[in-house]
């Protein structure tokens, strides 16, 4: 298992292919492979991917502890509430 | 607007945030929640693919009253310049561009790289959904010589003045899958493809940040696999919408002058007695 600081580093990839709901539902299923308190970086080479990543915390029960992206790598650290 | 822009069909980002004020943005979602409801360009209203381009309760697009209804509730009017953007690639975008098409709305355009390259470029995004006040849209014209029925292709098939673009995954094409393991709705009795397509998915018509390629590019593309304008064209994938998006590239960007969707597409041929089908 990977680690960035304590957390652990999912690598989510392009999922600008796959339709939305499968999207929620990739994600919804990263999030429930993790424990209450856990913390994950989440890492995705799609813009839209990311944008959803960071702005869905309140549906998906996770907490955002930061946002970045740096030459196309965009990432997301998310606590599990 | 200068003349180059008039006449083509796509706008990009920047032109679209100096000229937010001058058009009516739409968003055109497969599952707002993840896309729409989260962040959209200021001022852009949202079609919902699923409950507001489809007929229910039999498989059909939205009828000519549908339409109609659909440009009055967001406050579409007949002369508006309509700029249509959307998520994976522009797929949904580019089926709300054929069905605007379909009804004669010929003032349509899309936003070059959609959602991606939009939010790429950090350009602003806003959850305040507009207001809008209801119109009396009325269709002016209905043109389904850009739609294929089944009927239509297996008529044609083998026929060689006709070129048929499967724009699907490789896999898909070759019958391994009927459709990817996060569609189970979408999978045909059988799988492969219809006969005498060409397969060329839809993904090597853009750029990895959602952009089109240049028309040299496509030209090269889709000529080097025998799709060339003198031919007619019809495009299918698996529902229709990828293949929207290939029939805006040849049509629009190509200046292809006969193209058609298929919008009945493997998930009807695949489930149809009888239609013969190649692997």
């Amino acid at each position: 298992m990977v680690q960035e600081h304590g957390a652990r580093v999912i690598e989510l990839g392009d999922l600008s292919s796959l339709c939305g709901t499968s999207r929620m539902a990739e994600i919804r299923r990263i999030v429930s492979s993790l424990k209450s308190g856990e913390e994950a970086l989440i890492v995705t080479s799609d813009p839209d991917t990311w944008y959803s990543l960071a702005n869905l915390g309140e549906e998906l029960g996770y907490e955002v502890i930061e946002s970045t992206r740096s030459q196309g790598r965009y990432s997301v650290r998310i606590r599990i509430k | 607007m200068s003349r180059a822009e008039v006449e083509s069909p796509i706008v990009d980002p920047d032109w679209l945030e100096r000229n937010l004020d001058k058009v009516k943005v739409i968003e055109v979602d497969y599952d707002p929640v993840s896309a729409y409801n989260i962040g959209h360009i200021p001022g852009a209203l949202l079609i919902d693919w699923k409950k507001d381009l489809n007929k229910y309760p039999e498989r059909d697009i939205i009828d000519k009253d549908g339409f109609e209804s659909l440009m009055s509730r967001l406050g579409i009017s007949n002369d508006d310049l309509v700029i249509l953007y959307g998520d994976y690639n522009n797929w949904f975008a580019a089926f709300a561009y054929w069905v605007f098409k379909v009804y004669g709305h010929d003032s349509v355009k899309i936003l070059n790289g959609g959602r991606k390259k939009w939010i790429e470029l950090g350009k602003p995004l806003t959850r305040e959904i507009p207001q809008v006040r209801s119109t009396q849209y009325r269709v002016r014209k209905v043109d389904l010589s850009i739609r294929a029925s089944f009927l239509d292709v297996l008529k044609n098939l083998r026929n060689p003045n006709v070129a048929l673009v499967d724009v699907r995954s490789p896999a898909e094409y070759r019958g391994e899958i009927s459709a990817p393991p996060e569609y189970p709705n979408e999978a045909a009795q059988r799988a492969g493809h219809i006969p005498g397509a060409v397969n060329i998915p839809w993904a090597q018509a853009v750029r990895e940040d959602g952009t089109f390629k240049s028309p040299e590019e496509l030209r090269a593309l889709y000529e080097g696999r025998g799709v060339t304008p003198d031919k007619e064209v019809i495009v299918y994938c698996r529902i229709g919408e990828r293949a929207a998006h290939t029939f805006f590239v040849l049509r629009e960007l190509l200046g292809y002058r006969k193209v058609r969707l298929y919008d009945g597409s493997w998930s009807e041929w695949g489930n149809m007695v009888g239609a013969p089908i190649e692997r």
